[in-house]
């Protein structure tokens, strides 16, 4: 179960950044920090890789979010980092160990 | 509690304190948890984040933000984030292996190692190190000492030579010494940032953060853009100036024109602290020729600002408008440079020309006002530049022309006279262009060691430079790494390597911070430190009786004593981390160079409590030390003298003063003509650290950014019948490739150019690329050839 604790800027008047943070608040996965200023303090908690980079393309594709920039991850707890397939090499080249 | 609420509290808490810019002091450290943390620098850009590592059952388990670093203040870029899992691919090299007919099979380490010895006894003089800046500074060390010190051949140079070699000749012809003057300390004051040629949105994120940071405070800071495509940092920029390339040169002096045509330039500035320079018979030269400040304004005469507009496209108006901020004593004027301007035939010229419109408006050393050039490797500074792993030079700013450069270098490391060579070795290109020449043809290399770089994918012009020697039967490729990468592939020998926290290091990053990390986990099988392998390979040379593995004394090069004065044998790995801290000796040994050139470094000890020093790093009276945060600058640079208020005490008129350079406009070797009318420009992505070896074994990071592809304006797809996802052929006279067509994606090709990313091993875009270089740096163009398009239809 990946976590990450993100910084969230935003960008806007007072009333922009509290429509951002109610959209971003309402993400599945997603808890809001106190608000200092333009920025934000967000956990993201997910199942798994795959879900938590969507939360966090959502957190980004979120209208007013200026940058997001992490503060913490933790992988602990998750069991193949490198999950998914190593893409093929070129094609028709053997490569590695025998 | 339980553990995964342990976890989200220490997540919040983190983001919390980075968020509300909390005082280190109150800034929570990460929880432990059974957790064991550390500091290190994060393994990828030039920006030298500092990250703390969480360690858990011998695996990194958990990265955060470093609070105490004032580099990143806690925060870190996607790249950075996903740091520690870029130490888990699962095709790490494990095992020594050799080539035999089409495969690699495993050998020990004791038979590698015998291997490279016996190919370097046999012709010394035809062996070659290609390094990187990437290499820890003992890393680089090590393999200086040894080519220059031991083999006395000078074949010894890094990838960085591709990077940032022309702000090295730059800042050499300017100020006398290598690197900025100046730090990030200066997008905290900045009132204006200008990017010639840079994206660091995408490049140095969490620099560019601290901009988004004022600006979101509320804070009036302008950003100016002068670029040949959009980019994510287009999106935040109050101008955007866009200029056929290669013509930044004339910009620059359009700019120098109308500083003296309209007298805003700074008279006292530059009368008291400045001379001006040429080339004085058009040909390339480092230090060049003095001119007197007549000529120099008589040689800016043609660069009216509507000579300008129609040479670089950029409007007069535009001009006009740079000028004017520049001619503007009460603001504070940043600029910053990368890739952009370095990655360019007239590389120097352009990093000269930047530095001279500063100078020439007295926006230099005050805090926000200055000119930094900014590197794209975590060690570019640290290794390359300083221990001076390129061809031509020795520790600490000397060069192996210079006698009396050569006689201290003797003297620190113990050699008798006239062991280290005169002749500059062979830069990048020569050292490959080299290596793929048959020996009967001339080519001098036959036995080349690749360390922590990737040459068979990042070298321009691959088709000439790196192939032919995989065709010759006594050409013999050695290539250190951590995951197979192109240049594995095709190497007789692989040694794997240890990555990251799997070893002790150091860094030295953009503005001057040298950095050290402690080893924190092991490596995996029987991957073994690049410094280790370039002193196993030593010893045994010193065992086969090679006497340039021994000092005037006989003792080894790479000798080293424990607390009681005992020899420790770091040769073997099982004594690698023992008795002694090798990277410690390394570094004690190397920082006795430091002080020539005022570069001066503090003791190990200093950086194992610091999160990076600035150097020149001096001694206070009361045996602290201090930083240095600008450079030749009076109370903040020790070696200015008093009353001074600046002194360029390496000037290369040795009057103390700074050279304004002029260089006039020069276009390019290969532009865009009726056969091939596009120009291609390439370059790196958010997501990916370079060739990807690393971030393309991160799955997010791999999905986010699975592939390269080709940026191109809508018009000019449209004419080719072009769409979205399409794959096009791109041709130029050195090779074709196919990529598919990405348009408004996250960067903007003006009409007439196109843009591909060279991190993807599928798709060599440097098979495309020019090897034409700067005369001077010898850096290629990555940034500018021509190049045509054509639709691929499948049948
Ligand atoms: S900006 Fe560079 S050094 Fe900082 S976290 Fe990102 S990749 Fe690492």
């Amino acid at each position: 179960m990946p976590t990450t604790g993100l910084v969230v800027t935003i960008e806007g008047d007072e009333p922009s950044i509290a429509i951002a943070t109610g959209v971003l608040g309402a993400l599945a996965g997603v808890t809001l920090g106190t608000l200092h200023g333009a920025r934000c303090p967000v956990v993201v908690e997910t199942d798994d890789l795959a879900g938590h980079e969507r939360v966090l393309q959502a957190v980004q594709r979120v209208s007013g979010v200026l940058a997001c920039e992490l503060a913490f991850a933790d992988f602990s707890d998750v069991q193949d980092p490198a999950g998914g397939r190593v893409g093929p090499r070129r094609e028709g080249v053997q490569h590695g160990s025998s | 509690m339980d553990r995964r609420e342990f976890v989200k509290l220490t997540a919040m808490a983190a983001a919390t304190a980075a968020a509300a810019r909390l005082p280190v002091a109150d800034a929570a450290p990460p929880a432990s948890d059974g957790v064991r943390w550390d500091k290190a620098p994060c393994r990828f850009c030039g920006t030298g984040c500092h990250v703390q590592v969480g360690v858990k059952g011998g695996r990194v388990v958990s990265i955060a933000g470093d609070r105490q670093a004032p580099v990143n203040n806690g925060l870190l870029c996607v790249k950075g984030y996903h740091v520690g899992l870029a130490l888990y691919g699962r095709d790490r090299l494990t095992r020594p292996m050799r080539k035999q007919g089409d495969k690699h099979v495993p050998i020990s380490w004791d038979s590698a190692v015998d291997l490279i010895a016996q190919r370097i006894k046999k012709n010394p003089s035809g062996f070659a190190m290609y390094g990187s800046g990437q290499w820890t500074i003992p890393e680089g060390y090590a393999a200086q000492k040894f080519i220059k010190g031991g083999l006395s051949n000078n074949h010894i140079d890094p990838n960085a030579r591709l990077c940032m070699a022309s702000a090295v000749t730059g800042f050499i012809g300017t100020y006398g010494v290598d690197e900025p003057a100046s730090c990030y300390d200066d997008l905290d004051a900045a009132d204006v940032i200008i990017l010639w040629g840079n994206n660091p949105a995408e490049m140095h994120p969490v620099l560019f953060s601290r901009f988004i940071d004022r600006r979101s405070r509320g804070e009036r800071v302008k950003l100016i853009d002068l670029g040949t495509r959009r980019t994510r940092t287009t999106a935040f920029a109050d101008h955007y100036l866009c200029f056929k390339p290669q013509t930044d040169l004339a910009i620059a002096n359009g700019i120098a024109h109308l500083l003296l045509r309209d007298g805003t330039y700074d008279k006292a500035f530059v009368e008291g602290h400045c001379n001006f320079r040429h080339e004085a018979d058009g040909k390339p030269h480092l230090f060049g020729a003095p001119m007197t400040f007549d000529a120099y304004r008589k040689a800016l005469d043609k660069y009216t600002p509507e000579y300008v507009e129609k040479l670089s496209g950029v409007s007069a108006a535009d001009i006009v408008m740079l000028a004017k901020l520049f001619g503007q004593r009460d603001l504070r004027i940043t600029s910053l440079w990368c890739m952009g301007v370095n990655q360019h035939t007239r590389g120097t010229a352009l990093n000269r020309l930047i530095h001279a419109v500063h100078l020439l408006s007295g926006h230099f050393g005050k805090k926000g006002d200055g000119p930094q050039s900014l590197t794209g490797q975590p060690s570019a500074c640290g290794t390359a530049r300083e221990v001076g792993t390129l061809a031509h030079a020795l520790p600490g700013g000397r060069i192996v022309a210079n006698p009396g450069h050569r006689k201290q270098c003797e003297e620190l490391w113990n050699l008798p006279e006239g062991r280290i060579n005169g002749k500059p070795g062979h830069h990048t290109v020569a050292m490959w262009e080299a290596f793929s020449t048959p020996t009967s043809g001339g080519g001098d290399i036959d036995t080349l060691w690749v360390q922590v770089t990737n040459p068979a994918h990042s070298l321009p012009n691959a088709g000439k430079l790196f192939k032919p020697s995989r065709e010759l039967a006594d050409k013999f490729l050695i290539v250190s790494d951590v995951y197979p990468t192109e240049t594995t592939r095709e190497a007789d020998l692989i040694l794997p390597s240890a990555m990251w926290v799997e070893k002790n290091g150091m860094f030295g990053n953009s503005e001057r911070r040298t950095q050290q990390w402690f080893k924190m986990v092991d490596p995996p099988g029987e991957a073994r430190d690049d410094a280790w392998q370039t002193i196993a390979v030593a010893r045994r040379l010193y065992d086969l009786g090679v006497e340039g593995m021994r000092d005037k004394d006989g003792k080894f090069l790479f000798h080293m004593q424990d607390e009681h004065g005992h020899e420790v044998p770091v040769w073997d790995f099982r004594r690698y981390y023992g008795s002694v801290n090798v990277d410690e000796q390394l570094f004690e040994e190397y920082r006795k160079f430091s002080r020539l050139k005022h570069k001066d470094l503090a003791p190990y000890a200093e950086y194992v409590k610091a999160r990076g020093l600035r150097w020149p790093v001096v001694q206070r009276g009361d045996g602290t030390w201090r930083e240095t945060s600008y450079r030749f600058v009076e109370g903040e640079d020790p070696y200015v003298a008093k009353g001074k208020g600046f002194q360029f005490y390496h000037s290369t008129s040795k009057d103390d003063r700074a050279q304004i350079w002029f260089n006039p406009y020069e276009p390019p070797p290969e532009a865009p003509d009726a056969e091939y009318p596009f120009w291609l420009c390439t370059g790196r992505v958010l997501e990916h650290w370079h060739t990807g070896t690393m971030t393309m074994r991160v799955p997010p990071l791999r999905r986010a950014m699975p592939g390269a592809y080709v940026e191109m304006h809508r018009l000019d797809a449209r004419k080719l019948g072009l769409e979205n996802g399409d794959m096009a052929a791109i041709e130029t006279r050195r090779g074709r490739l196919e990529l598919p067509v990405w348009i408004g994606g996250r960067g903007a090709a003006p009409e007439g150019s196109l843009f591909v990313p060279f991190f993807d091993e599928h798709v060599l875009i440097n098979e495309l690329t020019l090897h034409e270089h700067c005369p001077i740096s010898k850096e290629p163009d990555y940034k500018k050839c021509a190049a045509r398009v054509m639709a691929v239809r499948r049948a």
